[in-house]
């Protein structure tokens, strides 16, 4: 793509120039982009400054090669008083024109004002340097799936082994309870290696980070809190550092606070506590996966030399521990950038954004350029006079220049205050998904790629009606004195402007039906439960206040109490939340079956879930078969479970799975399958369902390896959910004021965030068509209304000669379907492109849709005979005898 | 300016455009082609004069109708139409033009030694 998109630029430049140089040139474009990406520069601004290099060199050329063929050359002193006579000149020229000049503004700041609006989201989220020193050194280092994390062992091989490293840290993402205060809060906490500051290299904002021996005592006596957590319950005070914190029962001494823009590894990261170094240090366990890592690369490293090294260290261990190994998942070491892990998921969606308002601009650019052409045509006596007293084609050209750099200057300027609103109401409506939202705003980079885009289209706009008004003859024109229809030259390119708009739109269009069709289709397809009308909230005891039976009690009484309440249809408790968490997934062994039945010859995965009675009506999951838990399913009694549908065709295909069995890992203790559910899309509606497992909270310490102290309750009620959040709160203090109760939203929140990004960049794309359209439309317009002004003498001949009113509307028609059918196969061809290069944001839908192509041509059509109608008319009402007299 | 004649004078090109004199001394030491010199020129820079094609060929042609540089007879060999790459080399007489311009800059630092500007070359 990349090389037909140079070789048209090289068609800017005169052909004498491209047939000497133009091969190299592409040799050296090929070699320049391969470069840019393998150095991962930002490729869109490398396009800007090649396209910039290309519209400057060739448009030297072109004035170049004028003026050495024999005309006068310019001083370059007189340069600059000529620049101030044409600025004057122009701005005193679109000052007589107010509605032309309106339209021409409005056209631009509107497609200006959407590219600047857009970059500033693009330039917050994806350009603007992570608040880390040398972020391009920072990167997230872990294993690919199915082990994800790192076990101690392995850290530690790791880090004494990595040559290619400044430093590498290992930490753990935990949650914990802060008990003083009226309300106990739940935090997230981060415990952190020693080399875990250093590594992101920022400085507190006050106090310190942790000294080297505060890593030998275990548990941790210091903490480190974040800013938020520090205005939350200190209100900024810097009397804060010295004081404690208890945080889970134990008192812990604040040493130190965290700048606002520090969120590492999440925002919601509430402080930070050194890993007690024996942990590390303690040989451990080699296949329990825990810890995640970061690192910073030497001075002068690559991560690829990185990522080679821990390759081999990888090896090197699986090849001395056999025993630790299973040798169909080998383990692979998985490097990630802190930026692109951050930003990843975002990246594609404003690609297709910034894609998107790159064609509105385009097509505005089209629009202008088009009325600049038909105004030309009526100064074409202006300026032929001005050739015959003298004024050189460079002269000329660069007045025409300086009009339309006015033109985009204004518009820059317009489009940049229309960003400022656009970018503010964007991060308004923007779903908090998107990363790094706080950091969008108008600064000097989108300032500048503003100033680049408006010289960009000055010069667009300018150089097609610069280059036809100095190629017309001069003679010719000053003995037509001016009138006539407009050269066949002019009338052509602005047909070209008009087909170009077309087929812009087109793709525009179909671009943002494949969109909305992947979006329909993934809410069509569900989730597998019903999430409206649910209240969650997560609850959780402190582990050494509530053992097995106390904890089974209290969530027990917990459920029933809220179950009670008024217009509570059901209630339930889960570990973990679906769409909100991540389950994980544990092996199991299915009775009657062995190895050889599955494709990698290992036993299967499923995702465990822990729940207590009433949960599967409280979500609003079907039960197909069997029966819920219930109070018999206790610790002593038969173990049970109940399993998804994609569980049982996972484990017995085409059998009834119900009364069968199955245990963990292969050693525990027996579970009887007592009922059958649906199966639930637990990462989204992106994703597929995975097979999962349900255990009776009450027996989980036995059956399921522990026993959760952390639960999510849900509420199904018919009214609105969230009235319920103090009531709950209520009954949960009664049972025991020291639980926190955190993260109190409705289910619905919870699944909206999961389309949420989608939503909104496929509202965005889908609003930037239509205005591509309208474009389009009003584009059309303007050269068949121009067309039919041009021809009123030949239509007025051909009606004194006897045509039918119905001949006069098939003509005008004819000629603006034909732009507009042109302009359609050229836009179905590109939009089978786009369809590709958005491939990876498409669900459900081929890139190459008949639906949405066919829409599209449809809604193509209504607009160009809407653009035509009018026009027509006035062709119709054309009175011969006022045509013929020429008034 | 059109043919190169025999026995012009160097002096007469002086005094060379920056990016002239950039891209005649990087091909003093070897012929280069076109994204070669672009390196050279970013790498010797540190990246404070990157040359987009344009540009850079835009110099290239005014070389080479002043007959300073040439194209090197296409390297032979089985390069695929994608590597046609093409050569330049420094001409007699663009060396001489380049030996010119460093003679003046030259004298032109020796001035400015003598004023302070700059300590004088360690020896």
């Amino acid at each position: 793509m990349s090389d037909w998109v140079f070789a048209a630029l090289l068609r800017l430049y005169p052909r004498e120039f491209r047939q000497r140089y133009g091969t190299a040139m592409r040799a050296f474009h090929r070699e320049r982009m391969r470069a840019a990406r393998q150095r991962g520069e930002f490729m869109p601004v490398v396009w800007v400054r090649v396209m910039l290099d290309a519209i400057g060199s060739a448009f030297a050329e072109r004035t170049r090669t004028r003026d050495s063929s024999g005309r006068l050359n310019i001083p370059p002193e007189k340069t600059v008083p000529h620049l101030r006579q044409d600025i004057a000149y122009s701005v005193r020229g679109l000052a007589r024109r107010p509605g032309f000049t309106l339209v021409v503004l409005a056209t631009l700041t509107l497609g200006i004002g959407a590219n600047a609006a857009i970059f500033s989201v693009v330039n917050g989220v994806l350009i603007r340097p992570l608040p880390y020193p040398e972020p391009e050194r920072v990167f997230q280092f872990g294993h690919k799936a199915p082990q994800w994390l790192t076990s101690d062992p392995q850290f530690g091989e790791y880090r004494r082994n990595m040559r290619s490293l400044d430093g590498l840290a290992a930490y753990v993402n935990r949650e914990g309870t802060i008990t003083s205060g009226d309300e106990p809060e739940r935090v997230r906490i981060v415990s952190a290696s020693a080399d875990f500051f250093p590594v992101l290299d920022v400085p507190p904002l006050i106090g310190r980070t942790f000294a080297p021996d505060e890593y030998a005592s275990s548990p941790a006596t210091v903490v480190v809190i974040s800013h938020s957590l520090w205005m939350r319950r200190f209100a900024g005070d810097s009397t804060a550092v010295g004081k404690t914190l208890p945080v889970n029962g134990s008192e812990r001494v604040i040493v130190g606070v965290m700048p606002p823009e520090f969120a590492f590894p999440e925002r919601r990261t509430d402080l930070w506590m050194p890993l007690p170094r024996s942990v590390l240090d303690t040989p451990g366990d080699w296949s329990n996966y825990y810890l995640f890592m970061v690192a910073r690369l030497a001075r002068g490293s690559t991560l690829d030399r990185a990522r080679n090294e821990a390759t081999g260290i990888a090896q090197r261990m699986m090849r001395d521990f056999p025993q630790h190994f299973n040798p169909t998942r080998p383990l692979t070491p998985d490097l990630n950038l802190v930026n692109d892990r951050l930003v990843g998921s975002t990246r594609p969606y404003l690609y297709a954004l910034l894609g998107t308002v790159g064609f509105v601009l385009l097509i505005a650019c089209a629009n202008v350029a088009n009325l600049l052409l038909a105004r030309g045509e009526a100064r074409r006596t202006e300026m032929a006079v001005r050739t015959a007293l003298g004024a050189t084609t460079r002269r000329l050209t660069a007045q025409l220049l300086t009009e339309s750099a006015v033109l985009s200057a204004i518009g820059g300027v317009l489009g940049l205050a229309l960003a400022w609103l656009g970018s503010r109401a964007l991060v308004a409506g923007a779903p908090a998904s998107i990363p790094r939202l706080e950091e969008i705003a108008i600064d000097p980079t989108v300032v500048a790629f503003t100033a680049a885009v408006s010289v960009f289209t000055g010069l667009l706009i300018g150089l097609v009606p610069a280059w036809r008004i100095t190629r017309a003859p001069v003679a010719g024109t000053l003995k037509e004195g001016g009138r006539g229809a407009g050269t066949s030259g002019t009338s052509r390119a602005r047909r070209a402007l008009v087909v170009a708009e077309v087929a812009l739109a087109v793709v525009m269009l179909s671009g943002s039906g494949l969109l909305l069709r992947s979006l329909l289709h993934l809410q069509r397809a569900g989730l597998g439960f019903e999430p409206s009308g649910v209240l969650t909230a997560r609850v959780a005891l402190l582990q050494r206040a509530y053992d097995d039976n106390r904890s089974t009690e209290f969530f027990f009484q917990l459920v029933e109490r809220v179950a009670a309440l008024p217009d509570v249809s059901a209630a339930g408790a889960s570990g973990w939340l679906p769409v909100a968490d991540d389950g994980g997934l544990w092996g199991y062994e299915p009775e009657g079956r062995n190895y050889s039945n599955y494709p990698d010859g290992n036993w299967p995965d499923a995702a465990p879930q822990q729940v207590t009675p009433g949960y599967f009506a409280a979500i609003g999951l079907p039960l197909l078969a069997g029966r819920d838990f219930g109070s018999a399913d206790r610790p002593g009694a038969q173990l049970t479970a109940i399993v998804s549908k994609r569980f049982a065709e996972q484990s017995w295909p085409g059998a009834d799975p119900l009364g069968r069995r199955f245990r963990l890992g292969g050693d525990g203790p027996w579970l009887t399958i007592v009922g059958v559910v649906g199966d639930l899309r637990a990462r989204g509606f992106g994703a597929e369902p995975a097979p999962t497992m349900y255990f009776p909270y009450a027996q989980t310490a036995t059956s399921a390896y522990f026993m959760p102290r952390s639960m999510v309750l849900l509420i199904r009620t018919g009214g609105d959910p969230s009235r319920l959040t103090p009531v709950v709160r209520g009954i949960v203090r009664s049972l025991d004021p020291r639980v926190p109760v955190s993260e109190v939203r409705t289910l619905d929140v919870v699944v909206g965030a999961s389309v949420a990004n989608r939503k909104f960049s496929t509202t965005l794309v889908l609003g930037f068509a239509a205005l591509a359209l309208v474009l389009a439309g009003i584009g059309t317009y303007g050269v068949i209304a121009y067309g039919v002004t041009q021809r009123t003498f030949e239509i007025g001949v051909r009606q004194a000669l006897g045509a039918e009113r119905g001949t006069v509307l098939r003509l005008v028609l004819r000629e603006g379907l034909v732009l507009c059918a042109s302009g359609l196969v050229i836009g179905l061809a590109g939009s089978v492109a786009a369809g590709r290069l958005i491939r990876a944001l498409l669900v459900g839908v081929s890139p190459v849709d008949w639906v949405t192509l066919g829409t599209v041509c449809l809604l193509l059509a209504v607009v160009s005979v809407l653009a035509c109608i009018i026009p027509a008319r006035r062709a119709m009402a054309v009175s011969p005898v006022e045509a013929l007299r020429g008034t | 300016m059109s043919r190169a004649k025999p026995d012009r004078d160097p002096n007469d090109l002086l005094p060379l455009k920056p990016i002239e004199l950039l891209i005649l001394t990087m091909l003093s030491g070897a012929d280069r082609h076109g994204y070669g010199l672009r390196q050279d020129i970013v790498e010797h820079t540190e990246g404070r004069v990157a040359l987009e094609a344009g540009n850079l060929y835009r110099h290239i042609r005014n070389l080479e109708n002043a007959s300073l540089v040439a194209v090197v007879d296409a390297r032979k060999g089985g390069h695929s139409d994608d590597e046609r790459r093409i050569y330049y080399r420094l001409e007699p007489f663009g060396r001489r033009v380049l030996a010119a311009e460093l003679l003046r800059l030259r004298a032109l630092i020796r001035v400015a030694e003598a004023n302070r500007v700059l300590a004088p070359a360690g020896t």
